[in-house]
């Protein structure tokens, strides 16, 4: 989930995503290679995300990742689920310190 | 930068990979790492840490290829990436299917011009072999069929052609015979009959064929009725109550299959006789179409007189025993049965003795078959041939193609797909393509054989029989992948070995060396389509030949011809029989629109053979030698008039001479002027048959008639009244079965044949009216072999020509394109465009002599296959040879003629501007 909602907005490459998940979680989620990629490729698999080669001038070609149609539906599920979750827990601790 | 790639190989060196697939993780990966380990060099550590600190992201040695393990495993399927290493033949198959169909779809033309040329060729070829195998190569449908064979007796002095069994020889096989299981005799085509019968004592009288055969013809076929019993040997011998058994479509037809038919009395020729039995639904005998009774002959072996030579065998050999073996006891045999039996009054043994019998045992196969096998394999040749020039055409197709593809097979090669994955994916396109062709050949192959069998010459054995059956299925695979292959095969041998990227590359001129495959090919085509163009050119002047040939007949299409059979029943006197004759001809001749009619025991082209030995008077033969066979015709006055054959000396029979058996006869004139040499010198001239008939005097000399057909030469023949006693003891003899022939300009007409019946029936109302045809029908059927053998090659030949020009015209405007820069340079130095012309049209014309001279020595050493359908040209006929040769120049040069007014029209700049 959290790497289809890094990449709703735009298709972006392994080292971007891994950095990403990093940086917002402050440092306290972090995928080292040998776990991203299978989850990448496992993503890919399932039809959710697509990877392209892409050359952009300047840089060395990278393989940007991009959500597909399929992924969306995934994720939009997921979010809400995970939403739905997070406000039960919240509902379930707000009751106990109220 | 550190050696990442190789750090995550060997991580991912157990999962076994496909190398693609690899190389794309390692490359990703390592994109990765120079990432990770860039920032923590900005960072400020030191290469070594950062160099540690980013190889700790592949967390130890098997942890990602533990994690990869399931989804690269079980969710990977190869991508299609053309050129990748294969393990075998069919592994990728599906992929390189794939990718074909698309190299296909892209270029839709080439596919479309190869499949419908393929389709034709393989169509063709498919069609003509369903033919052939349902002709001649398939067994026939009885029991162990290779132990049956014809046997039969020729005279071998007299006329080795001639071949039939007499009864003598038929008892003495089947009583001290060693080599034969069983024999049997049958006669369906005497005399005085066409093997016709009338059948009356049902609702209609009708003429249908019977059969008359000893009781032991089925079971050497090993044939049982599917109703009722077989023959026994009782039914067989004289004297026994008549009976008979029917086929399986007569009973249909007659008693609708109610199995209470057996038991129930036909009338056969005014005989009743009792239905027997009912033969299985898919017996066929040999070739005989619409046979619907079988009759025993019930030949009386005690009165057998030696010499009637009128019936055909069929026996089965004891298993394991060869036909050289049952020849030779069938000689041993021969001398016996000529002792053992009378003679004949007037046939002296000793002239058996002379005339040098000899048995004649063939497989039965060959004489249903006959002859037919050499026309349809040289159909065949000429159809395989059409289909090795389209071959050649889809392979140059492919050679362009693959010219056009060399920068992709060297690339593909330079990034590592083996020269045998490059040979085994353009095996498959043209596998496809073959397959596809072989596809839409098959549907060309079925309509084309019903043409084929709705026009096939008469005649054509077993034409009933033809279809599309598993062998010819297996046929048309075979020729399909063959062809497949062979269109494969080229471009490999010639692309195969040299796909290097420097030579793959942008090559804009051309060389001799890629170029001569091509040319080779267009040679090859050149040359077969002359083979084939002068084989059809040889049956044109075949055919020519044959419809300027002087049949002794004038005007067949105003004939009408059918055929009558007067039984006993209806006219017992033998007398009356012509006064009978007379009056339905008179009646006939009323009839509003005919100019004249005549009566005979046959017409010419009908299929009868009726001969006899004939001895002039004024001729002495040496003792005990039989003189030659003639043609015996019997004939009412009018009848050669009425036919349009020429009187050339003396008179035509006369009623009189009918009524009043006058000694007279005619003759034709090739006898006249062989024993006499004029036809006036004939007149007064006697001649005969027999030693004790009387003789007879020539009155006169009459027309040669092609009465076998205009490839065959006229039979000499004597033409005798239609009332006659041979000698004074002789019983007196009239045609009960015999030909009508109505000259009319109605002819054909079915109005015509609606007065010509009423006029008949006012004669005799239970008549029943037998082979209706124009004369013309049998003379469009006797030149049916040659017509059908000319359309079929001229098709070959048309598409061969086409095939071939189309070949040429491929080859000479593709070379054209190569070399436009070439001839920009040449007109830029200064070169004329006539000079351009005249060396383009040279290139193409060069191939061209080359293939003439090729296809000259082909049709040389080929067209003496031809020679048993020729008429009237040799098959090295000059005239042919060079006409079709100047023809196939003519057309090649204007296939070059295109692309080299296209030469001519190139502009030096734009050409020079490719560099």
């Amino acid at each position: 989930m959290l790497i289809l909602a890094l990449i709703e907005a735009r298709p972006r490459h392994g080292y971007e995503i891994s950095k990403l998940i990093e940086q917002r979680s402050g440092g306290a989620v972090r995928f080292h290679v040998a776990s991203l990629y299978p989850l990448l490729y496992r993503l890919e698999r399932r039809g959710w995300i697509q990877g392209r080669w892409v050359e952009k001038s300047d840089q060395r070609r990278r393989r940007y990742y991009r959500l597909t149609r399929q992924g969306r539906r995934i994720l939009a599920a997921q979010l809400r689920g995970w939403r739905e979750f997070v406000a039960g827990i919240n509902r379930i601790t707000e009751a106990e310190n109220a | 930068m550190p050696e990442w790639k190789a750090e995550i190989l060997r991580r991912l060196a157990p999962l076994n990979l496909a190398p693609t697939r690899e190389a794309e993780i390692a490359d990703e990966l390592s994109q990765h790492l120079e990432d990770r380990y860039q920032e923590l060099l900005a960072s400020g550590q030191s290469e070594d840490a950062a160099f540690r600190a980013a190889l700790d992201e592949l967390e130890g040695e098997d942890l990602l290829a533990r994690d990869l393990k399931h989804i690269e495993r079980t969710f990977y399927r190869d991508p299609i990436v053309p050129g990748k290493a294969s393990g075998n033949f069919f592994e990728g198959i599906v992929q390189d299917v794939r990718y074909a169909v698309r190299m296909l779809l892209k270029s839709p033309g080439f596919a479309v011009v190869a499949i419908l040329t393929l389709a034709l060729g393989i169509g063709g070829t498919v069609a003509v072999f369903g033919v052939l195998d349902s002709v001649v190569l398939q067994p026939l449908p009885y029991r162990h069929p290779e132990q049956l064979v014809s046997i039969n007796i020729s005279p071998l002095a007299v006329d080795p052609a001639v071949a039939n069994i007499a009864p003598e020889d038929y008892f003495t096989f089947r009583e001290q015979g060693h080599i034969f299981q069983q024999i049997g005799i049958y006669s369906d085509d005497h005399i005085y009959s066409d093997g016709q019968v009338n059948v009356t004592g049902l609702p209609e009288p009708e003429r249908v064929h019977a059969l008359n055969a000893t009781y032991d013809l089925l079971t050497t076929l090993d044939t049982l009725p599917a109703l009722g019993r077989d023959f026994s040997s009782s039914d067989d011998s004289p004297g026994a109550p008549l009976t008979a058994l029917l086929t399986y479509d007569y009973w249909q037809r007659k008693f609708s299959g109610d199995a209470s038919a057996i038991g129930k009395t036909l009338v056969v020729d005014g005989q009743p006789r009792q239905i027997i039995g009912v033969l299985p639904r898919n017996f066929r005998f040999l070739d005989v179409q619409d046979l619907a009774l079988i009759l025993p002959l019930q030949l009386d072996r005690n009165k057998t007189q030696i010499g009637n030579f009128t019936f055909f065998g069929i026996a089965r050999l004891k298993a394991g025993t060869t036909l050289a073996q049952a020849t030779a006891d069938a000689e041993h045999l021969l001398p016996i049965s000529l002792s053992s039996f009378p003679e004949q009054p007037g046939l002296p043994r000793k002239i058996f003795e002379d005339a040098h019998l000899a048995p004649r045992i063939l497989p039965l196969k060959e004489r249903v078959v006959g002859n037919v096998g050499a026309f349809l394999w040289v159909v065949m040749g000429g159809i395989g041939t059409v289909l090795l020039i389209a071959c050649v055409n889809v392979a140059n197709l492919f050679l362009v193609r693959t010219e056009g593809r060399r920068h992709e097979l060297a690339l593909r090669a330079a990034l590592g797909a083996s020269r045998r994955r490059l040979a085994v994916q353009l095996l498959r396109e043209s596998i496809l393509i073959g397959l596809l062709g072989g596809a839409c050949g098959l549907v060309l192959a079925s309509l084309a054989l019903r043409f084929l069998v709705a026009f096939a010459p008469a005649g054509l054995p077993r034409v009933t029989d033809i279809g599309i059956g598993p062998p010819v299925l297996y046929f048309a695979v075979g020729v399909t992948l063959f062809t497949s292959m062979l269109l494969g095969v080229i471009p490999i041998l010639k692309y195969g070995a040299t796909t290097s990227l420097s030579e793959g590359g942008r090559v804009l001129g051309i060389t001799r060396e890629r170029h001569g495959v091509r040319c080779l090919l267009v040679t090859v085509q050149v040359a077969l389509a002359l083979v084939l163009l002068i084989c059809s050119g040889l049956m044109i002047r075949t055919f020519r030949a044959l419809t300027h040939v002087n049949p002794g007949f004038a005007r067949p299409a105003e004939l009408q011809t059918f055929r009558i059979s007067i039984p006993e029943s209806d006219v017992p006197d033998e007398a009356s029989i012509p006064r009978f004759e007379q009056q339905i001809q008179d009646e006939l001749a009323a009839v509003p629109g005919v100019s004249s009619v005549g009566f005979s025991s046959s017409v010419p082209l009908d299929g009868t053979n009726n001969v006899d030995n004939v001895s002039a008077e004024d001729h002495s033969y040496a003792q005990g030698k039989l003189p030659p066979f003639r043609r015996l015709v019997f004939i009412s006055p009018g009848y050669l008039s009425t036919l349009g054959t020429p009187i050339i000396a003396g008179r035509d029979l006369t009623w009189t001479d009918t009524y009043d058996r006058l000694p007279v006869v005619l003759v034709s004139e090739d006898f006249a002027r062989e024993y006499w040499g004029s036809p006036t010198e004939a007149l007064g001239k006697r001649i005969r048959t027999s030693s004790i008939h009387n003789w007879r005097e020539i009155v006169g000399v009459v027309g040669d008639v092609r009465d076998q057909g205009m490839d065959k030469p006229a039979r000499s023949a004597v033409y005798w009244p239609i009332l006659l006693r041979d000698s004074e003891a002789a019983p007196l003899q009239a045609v009960r079965y015999g030909t009508f022939v109505v000259r009319s300009s109605r002819a054909g007409t079915e109005s015509l044949m609606t007065e010509m019946r009423r006029a008949v029936w006012s004669v005799d109302a239970k008549l029943p009216l037998a082979n209706v045809y124009t004369l013309n029908f049998l003379y469009v059927r006797s030149l049916a072999r040659t017509s059908f053998t000319l359309v079929m090659l001229g098709i070959a030949g048309a598409m061969a020509l086409l095939l071939g020009a189309i070949g040429l015209y491929s080859v000479i405007s593709y070379s054209v394109s190569q070399r436009t820069r070439e001839i920009g340079i040449r007109m830029g130095l200064g070169a004329q465009r006539r000079d351009v012309f005249e060396m383009v049209v040279a290139q193409g014309f060069k191939l061209t002599l080359i293939g003439l001279a090729i296809g000259i020595a082909g049709a040389l050493a080929l067209t003496r296959f031809l020679s048993s359908l020729l008429y009237g040209v040799k098959p090295t006929d000059p005239l042919t040879f060079i006409g079709v040769s100047v023809l196939l120049a003519a057309v090649a040069l204007l296939a070059c003629y295109i692309p080299a007014s296209r030469a001519v029209r190139v502009d030096p700049m734009v050409a020079l501007r490719y560099e």
